[in-house]
């Protein structure tokens, strides 16, 4: 284990070692394996939960898609490959992990286009 | 055609009011854009802008702003939905007073809806999509066929 400084700790204390979220691009989980299922098991639930759902407001605001934004950068690649494979709305996920709020907003509405958009912006920044 | 068991199953009334699918599922539009005649949005009042809503209309979830929305392409608000020869229609579902879900009329009387992400269904009266996901059909809507 290595900590970023010295670590001071009293005699009987408790450590609790937490996965890092939300961390910068270049702080991919070591386990992207782990990250990834947990993405398939997140989003199967949500496409589960939100089935015939028109209302985006309730499809993004649903339990487990706000739970794939909790997974922070690491999970980024994944949301990306699934935009790969359908337009699913990922849109306010990606905007919420990386803070670029401007991508694709052009397009609003088309998804589709919105997609291209953000997968030409996860190519030119190496995640896919 | 019908749906998957898991999926007809979400309709009470679905069976046995009578349907058949009509499109593979895509994200490509919704029922409130499909209703509207567009099959290459998603039409929604969300508050993150994501979704296309009519540039004058308030992005609010309230049966007001979705006929206002629908007004902003020629239709009025009418009493009833029986079928009226030159007229198209359309139903707005509501659950609690929340706008849910629309369909559009088809020429002989039948409808039409998009059903979320998943496929487009025709269905043979408007009661076959109500129930505990989109409540019942409130609103109706019509204008001038062209």
């Amino acid at each position: 284990v290595v900590l970023d400084e010295p670590a001071a700790l009293q005699p009987n204390s408790q450590v609790t070692v937490l996965a890092a979220e939300n961390g910068k691009p270049g702080a991919l989980a070591a386990d992207s394996r782990s990250i990834e299922q947990e993405f398939e098991v997140l989003s199967k639930k949500w496409r589960d939960d939100i089935g015939p759902e028109s209302s985006l407001s309730r499809i993004t605001g649903n339990l487990n898609y706000l739970r794939i934004i909790s997974l922070g950068w690491s999970v980024v690649p994944c949301i990306l490959r699934d935009l790969q494979r359908e337009p699913a709305p990922w849109f306010l996920a990606l905007r919420a992990i990386t803070g670029e709020d401007n991508v694709g907003r052009e397009h609003a509405g088309n998804f589709k286009r919105m997609a291209d958009v953000w997968l030409a912006w996860g190519r030119q920044h190496g995640y896919i | 055609v019908r749906l998957s068991a898991d999926k007809e199953g979400r309709w009470p009334y679905l069976f046995s009011e009578g349907y058949q699918v009509a499109s593979q599922p895509t994200w490509d539009y919704n029922c409130i854009a499909f209703a509207a005649g567009c099959e290459s949005e998603w039409w929604w009042p969300d508050a993150n802008g994501d979704a296309a809503w009519p540039d004058k209309v308030n992005r609010e979830e309230q049966l007001a702003c979705f006929a206002e929305a629908f007004a902003t392409i020629g239709y009025q608000v009418c009493e009833h939905s029986d079928l009226e020869p030159g007229y198209e229609k359309i139903a707005i579902y509501a659950r609690n007073g929340i706008p849910t879900h629309a369909a559009r009329q088809l020429p002989d009387g039948r409808w039409k809806s998009k059903l979320g992400a998943w496929e487009d269904i025709e269905h043979n009266t408007l009661k076959a999509v109500e129930g505990d996901i989109y409540g019942q059909a409130v609103l109706f809507m019509k204008r001038r066929a062209t």
